[in-house]
């Protein structure tokens, strides 16, 4: 039986943990507010982007683009996009046990790019080529640095140093929930050409090749900004819900603890009061 | 006098501009252009460069990075990587990356991504050049 010093001294540290995880959990909340508002805010150029690809690709159908077009997947490379900090749930090591299986059996000849420190940090102990780790990216998010990591890999393909690139990420669902999906990044998949009755067709200022030039690495790298974005909404929901389930943890713990510290209390009593009461009937 | 037509200007992080506007001049790859209403439908990119607006408060002016514009019959699109309107630019940001893009273009050192450390350059340059007029 622990004694009551050691009960007390445990209710105490469990409820300063407590007001930790009670911070982070408000602190993620507002992170997630704010990576919400980003996602939200990508969508208008994300529609534009999208819409602006359809139509040329509509035109030029008879010719299709270097980096749109499939070849057969020699070597492939992999982006594993995870967080930088933890205390986020299953939210980092789903990706990775992921990453591990895709590696195994999933593509041919895989290399990694790791975006997020956890990933790289976990991933760089087992037994896979890791092209590039790219930390600390979530703590100052921006599209430069998507595009960084987007050229990169898209000069690899040119290169024909890989032939097929996917992104392996959490997609934000709702603040309660984050699935895992692997989603095509190079080449680029086709689109659903559709028949828009108001479009006329434009003026292409310079040729429609020049500018399909331009436009299919800038879709690139929006693809992975959205998704860096997605990731980081995930994460910050993960959290929140992750420190949510620790506050509400401790909370039972210290019910339970204050039970035992009270029973054990109450039986001290009992016990010296029996002292006391045999005491005085044996001086009778 | 010459007519209003919508003009929506989005970047990645953020809806830049929504509003009727009479005119727009822009920075495009083969020379600068100008955009009133009942343009033709057009498809083009941008070079960094400075963009400028009319619209019933005066004229603005944006350093614009690069991007693309979709003028259609009805409303006008402009997809830019960055823009900032030139009250608000970084000026020593600027500098400094100005500064930053010359050394790197200087050294002899291999391994020098010298696209790159141009089209910095030229970012740079503009975002100057904008915030100074």
């Amino acid at each position: 039986m622990p004694s009551l010093r050691e009960i007390r001294r445990r209710i105490a540290s469990t409820k300063e943990i407590q007001k930790i995880t009670k911070a982070m959990q408000t602190v993620a909340g507002v992170r997630l507010r704010r990576a919400q508002s980003r996602l939200f805010a990508a969508r208008p150029y994300a529609r534009k982007l999208d819409e602006m690809m359809r139509h040329l690709a509509a035109q030029t159908a008879d010719e299709r683009h270097p980096l749109m077009t499939p070849r057969d997947v020699k070597t492939s490379a992999l982006i594993v996009v995870t967080a930088d900090r933890g205390f986020c749930g299953g939210f980092n090591s789903n990706v990775v046990r992921s990453t591990m299986d895709i590696v195994r059996e999933g593509l041919p000849k895989p290399g990694l790019v790791c975006v997020g420190r956890k990933g790289s940090d976990t991933l760089s102990r087992q037994r896979v080529e890791i092209l590039s780790s790219h930390t600390n990216v979530f703590q100052a998010l921006d599209y430069a640095h998507a595009g960084e990591i987007a050229d990169q890999v898209t000069r690899l393909f040119n290169s024909g140093a890989i032939d097929r690139v996917d992104m392996l990420y959490n997609e934000f669902k709702s603040a309660g929930t984050q699935s895992l999906v692997t989603e095509q990044l190079l080449p680029v998949p086709p689109m659903a050409v559709e028949d828009d009755p108001g479009f006329t067709g434009y003026v292409y200022e310079p040729s429609q090749p020049q500018l399909l030039n331009d436009l299919v690495p800038q879709h690139i790298r929006f693809q992975l900004w959205r998704v860096l974005l997605e990731s980081n909404t995930a994460e910050e929901a993960a959290r929140m819900l992750a420190m949510d389930n620790a506050t509400r943890n401790a909370n039972d713990l210290i019910d339970e603890l204050t039970l035992t510290a009270n029973k054990i209390r109450q039986e001290t009593i009992t016990s010296e009061l029996m002292d006391i009461v045999g005491g005085a009937e044996a001086l009778k | 006098m010459a007519g209003e037509f919508p003009l929506v200007i989005v970047t990645p992080s953020c809806m830049a501009y929504e509003g009727e506007v009479r005119n727009v001049l822009a920075p495009g790859t083969d020379g600068y252009f100008e955009v009133l209403i009942g343009h033709v439908p057009m498809l083009t990119s941008l070079r960094p460069g400075i963009l400028s607006i009319r619209n019933e408060d005066g004229r603005t002016r944006y350093a614009v990075s690069g991007g693309f514009v979709e003028v259609l019959r009805s409303q006008v699109t402009i997809l830019a990587e960055t823009i900032e309107a030139e009250g608000d630019i970084d000026v020593e940001r600027a500098q400094r990356a100005e500064k930053r893009a010359r050394q790197r273009l200087e050294s002899d050192e291999d391994g020098v991504d010298v696209e790159r450390a141009m089209s910095s350059l030229d970012r740079a340059l503009n975002r100057i050049k904008a915030s100074q007029q």
